[in-house]
């Protein structure tokens, strides 16, 4: 008889302590241990951080935590992250990783399994939804079934075309198929105030993103299942002479922009349309810095197949060298928290949550969500493996030197396409 | 006689041509500093607006570039002391004793002054790493050695050989010892190459930009990595990497300026005297 | 009284010499220990580092480790490095012969003439003494496409379209980048060069004077053999630097548009800090290393065989 009460009052006072647990957590609770601590967050020079960096002081308020916003741009970014991490000094304690780089980060051990904090009743918000982030992008923070992070911005790159200008010059969009699209190019290009492509044809990731686009855009593929290289067929070989022909439709130094500048020009009303990273939406739309407030329109990378677009998106993850692991995984939950990432709509925000984009009054202020929402179950992805750094490295410098005319298309694919053979072959792959 | 005239014409037109060309981008540089964002986009370019103070004001309010100049200035004097202590005392050596193998030390010391810091920044990083030792002062401090120690060696070097030996004979005979002969006789008269030295050293440490970019990151950083970390893409901050930037330079002319009768021996390492 | 010192020094000639042995590699010794630490042991760990495949961004157990001289074999199979080469001797003669003649005929000019104050002085040097990154970014700034005032002037006068701009152009990019070097290092030469030619003894020029020869001839026969050891050490010290130029590149273009600008040290960095391939990035170094010695030891030796004769 007593044993049983007892186990009784055991169990009793189990699902109490529990549900107290469950019922009482506040970020203020949380985080007390961790008042006073500073973090530093190194991020890509994205909308999103710039939000993330406005509304930072809420969240050093309610939490006493203080939190640092170091912003990088592509690829000083993992040129400084790494730099910590291997020397495991531990300066940084959230880091935003794109998700072809998960691969990597999670093989080397410089990124921590989110399982341990995911678990922990006393860090995790019981309001915080994770089936509400879309799944693509949930799947981009996992490696081998682990979840390394948060999604944080959802990235998708897609063909952003200023309604004004076509219908200024008489010209029916968007395009649906790539001879329309290169058609309108020509129309709308009158030089030079107008241009009528931008390209971010930098030797940089940015030249090779694009450049993906318009490879699917014409039934191309990067390699198959089997690992075989497939960019330099005959599909390729016409995307990047399509690719190479939009230079003649775009403004002087191209070949030296990566996608803000891109922004810059869709911005000034310089280019009448360009493949751009949706959550560029909110700088269209800002009085302060842009020309073309109401304007722009949001349409998939014209194909000749399936509509095309391209995954960017990142996640916000933990280094393992950093010293404060705990309150950065708070800080991540908040950072990539319904209310956080609805209220920054139109301040820069790009959010990951599928509830956001329902939000039927913002999908009538933003036309990318609409955008966004379809094309977030098919976008491309980009390979995921380490060995990406390396194939990026030759397909930029190859491809950056076709649009600068330097190199002729065959033999730049080809060059490429061996280097990108050789490394799956070190990386053993085939 | 009008030879004479006319060259003398022709040199001051040419030298005005350089001053013009050596300043300008510098002055414009200090009209970016003082532009508010609107006019650094203007095209085309403008030359008069109303001033503004304000990328001064965020650079340090908001930027944190205090810490960087309070960084560069540590660095910069530290190894300036260290490599001017150990490097004078060589030189003294060098320049008035035969030792075995002097010419092989002597050739050795100025090539280490020619190593590419690329080929050294690599192992720095890595050992760095391994030894807990990444974004420290004292990193730095020590890495900057590698190329002002030499340096001192070879100008001091110079500057001691321009000193005739018989003042040590003479201080000797007097009964000064071989230390004190140096100490309060020959490094006396060697302050203007201690002057000249320690300003290029100081100069050189104060610009260095590619060991204190691999090698500190948030606590150890320097103003010429901080200048370089406003290159941010979006809309690149020009009017701060302005102020910044003049700012930096200023400390840099103020000490040409005064070292100025010695600067072109020092830079050609002793060999040709300014 | 000479007599007297002669034999003090005399008589502790042996005691002295021995005292002076220890005083004079005390004074050494510091300098020779600290800079072995500091510049030989590296070395030796690059070296090291050279024979693997470390890379960062890679874990532990993928990588082989030693990997004997399969980095230097792979990099000289590799046609951008073979560019990168080309790129950085081309960088190097270009400048080091414009900013030798520019300053040679600007010193000559200027020789015997005024040469301006303190302050002239100061911002004739000013290019030179402005730190290498500051400067880059500078002209990052003057070349920018849409604002850039030297972009602006120049399409003012018709030396570049509206079409490109200096640093976006295959063609145009390495120019503009040797524009800033010589920009940043005539002064320099101009200093040396003036320093040098005021410093050359009178007798020979009056003889040639009385002789009547031609300035040409006095130039050749005179002038620049006398000179001679001024211009190596001003040479030298120009082609070691151009060699190793990094933080003007690293700020305009990091290498690009396509190889146009990729010089060595800037091959090497982003080997050994976007890629992360240590291993391979130091092998490069080395090879850099070996060629900076081979460059230096011929110049040097130049420069001693020219000291000898005059």
């Amino acid at each position: 008889m007593k044993l049983k009460s007892l186990i009784l009052l055991g169990v009793m006072i189990l699902v109490l302590g529990m549900t107290s647990i469950a019922f009482g957590w506040s970020l203020e609770e949380a985080a007390k241990p961790y008042a006073g601590v500073t973090l530093r967050f190194i991020t890509e020079t994205t909308p999103p951080s710039y939000w993330v960096e406005e509304v930072v002081p809420e969240f050093e308020k309610a939490t006493g935590i203080k939190v640092i916003v170091e912003r990088q741009a592509h690829p000083h970014l993992e040129e400084k992250a790494l730099m910590d991490f291997a020397s495991k000094t531990g300066i940084y304690d959230v880091f935003n990783f794109d998700y072809s780089w998960t691969g990597k980060y999670v093989k080397a051990g410089y990124i921590e399994p989110f399982e341990q904090y995911m678990d922990n009743p006393a860090l995790v918000n019981p309001d915080n939804a994770l089936d509400d982030f879309y799944p693509r992008m949930w799947e981009g923070t996992m490696w081998d079934g682990k979840a390394y992070g948060y999604p944080f911005d959802s990235v998708i790159q897609y063909l952003f075309w200023n309604k004004a200008v076509y219908d200024k010059y008489g010209v029916a969009g968007p395009p649906k198929k790539p001879d329309e699209w290169m058609d309108t190019m020509q129309k709308l290009n009158h030089p030079p105030e107008l241009y009528g492509t931008g390209m971010m044809a930098k030797r940089h990731l940015s030249v090779v993103c694009e450049w993906l686009c318009i490879l699917w855009a014409f039934q191309g593929e990067f390699y198959d299942d089997n690992y075989n290289v497939k960019f330099n067929d005959e599909n390729g070989v016409k995307a990047t002479e399509f690719y190479k022909k939009m230079a003649e439709f775009a403004p002087p130094g191209v070949t030296t922009w990566t996608w803000d500048d891109v922004s810059t020009a869709l911005q000034q009303g310089t280019v009448a349309q360009s493949v751009q990273w949706d959550e560029n939406y909110g700088s269209m739309e800002n009085p302060e810095e842009s020309r073309v407030v109401g304007q722009m329109r949001y349409a998939p990378v014209p194909s000749y197949g399936d509509p095309v677009s391209h995954y960017g998106g990142s996640s916000l993850g933990i280094p393992t060298s950093s010293k404060n692991k705990e309150a950065a995984f708070l800080f991540i939950q908040w950072a990539t928290s319904q209310d956080i990432q609805l209220r920054g709509v139109g301040h820069g925000s790009s959010p990951t949550r599928m509830s956001v984009y329902g939000v039927q009054e913002l999908r009538d202020k933003f036309p990318s969500f609409a955008a966004t929402d379809e094309a977030a179950a098919s976008t491309g992805w980009r390979p995921r493996i380490p060995e990406w750094d390396d194939m990026v490295e030759t397909l930029a410098l190859e491809i950056n030197s076709v649009i600068a005319g330097a190199k002729d298309v065959k033999s730049a694919l080809d060059t490429s396409a061996a280097k990108v053979e050789e490394l799956l072959k070190t990386g053993g792959y085939k | 006689m009008e030879k004479n005239k006319t060259k003398t014409i022709i040199a001051i037109i040419i030298i005005g041509i350089i001053l013009v060309v050596n300043v300008m981008p510098f002055l414009w540089l200090i009209l970016t500093s003082l532009k508010t964002r609107l006019d650094i986009f203007a095209i085309p370019p403008k030359f008069f607006f109303h001033p503004t103070a304000k990328n001064f004001i965020s650079a340090f309010t908001k930027r944190h570039f205090l810490p960087m100049f309070y960084n560069s200035l540590i660095i910069s004097a530290s190894t300036t002391l260290l490599s001017l202590a150990v490097g004078t005392l060589g030189a003294y050596s060098l320049a008035r004793f035969k030792l075995f193998g002097d010419k092989h030390i002597s050739f050795w010391i100025l090539s280490t002054r020619m190593f590419p810091s690329i080929v050294l920044v690599i192992p720095f990083f890595i050992m760095a790493t391994r030894w807990g030792l990444h974004d420290t002062r004292s990193l730095l401090v020590i890495v900057y050695t590698t190329f002002n120690l030499p340096f001192v060696v070879w100008i001091m070097r110079s500057f001691f050989e321009d000193i005739p030996s018989d003042l040590e004979k003479a201080a000797m005979v007097d009964g000064y010892s071989r230390w004190d002969a140096f100490w309060r006789v020959i490094l006396p008269l060697s302050a203007p190459g201690l002057v000249t030295t320690a300003i290029l050293c100081f100069i050189f440490s104060w610009n260095e930009f590619l060991f204190a970019n691999v090698l500190t990151a948030a606590m150890a950083k320097t103003v010429p990595v901080g200048i370089r970390g406003l290159v941010t893409s979006r809309a690149i901050e020009w009017g701060e990497i302005a102020a910044v930037a003049t700012l930096q330079v200023i400390p840099v002319l103020v000490f040409t300026f005064a070292v100025q009768k010695y600067i072109i021996r020092g830079l050609t390492l002793g060999a040709v005297k300014g | 009284m000479s007599l007297k010192k002669l034999s003090v020094f005399q008589r502790f000639g042996f005691w002295i010499s021995s005292t002076e042995t220890k005083f004079k590699w005390a004074l050494l010794l510091p300098t020779i220990i600290l800079l072995a630490i500091i510049t030989v042991y590296p070395t030796i760990y690059a070296f090291n580092l050279s024979l693997s495949d470390y890379n960062l961004a890679r874990a532990a157990d993928t990588l082989k480790g030693y990997i004997g001289l399969d980095n230097f074999r792979n990099i000289l199979k590799d046609p951008t490095f073979w560019s990168s080469l080309r790129t950085t001797i081309t960088f190097t003669v270009v400048v080091v012969v414009v900013e030798f003649f520019l300053g040679l005929c600007i010193a000559l000019i200027l020789q015997g003439t005024v040469t301006g104050s303190r302050i002239v002085r100061t911002f004739i040097l000013l290019p030179m003494i402005m730190a290498p990154i500051v400067v880059g970014l500078t002209w990052t700034y003057l070349y920018q496409s849409e604002f850039g005032l030297v972009t602006f002037i120049l399409r003012k006068l018709h030396l570049m379209s509206y079409a490109t701009a200096p640093l976006a152009d295959i063609t145009s990019a390495l120019p503009a980048l040797m524009v800033v070097d010589i920009w940043q290092w005539t002064p320099f030469l101009i200093m040396v060069l003036l320093a040098g030619l005021e410093a050359l003894p009178t007798a020979p020029y009056e003889a040639a004077r009385i002789d009547k020869a031609s300035p040409f001839l006095v130039f050749r026969k005179i002038t620049l053999p006398l000179l001679q050891p001024v211009i190596l050490i001003v040479l030298v010290l120009r082609i070691m630097d151009a060699i190793r130029v990094f933080d003007i590149v690293y700020a305009l273009t990091e290498g690009g548009p396509g190889e146009a600008t990729d010089v060595l040290s800037m091959f090497i960095y982003r080997n050994a800090f976007y890629l992360w391939g240590i291993g391979k990035a130091s092998a490069i170094s080395f090879i850099l290393l070996y060629i900076i010695m081979i460059v230096s030891v011929i110049l040097v030796n130049l420069l001693s065989r020219a000291k000898q004769t005059v």
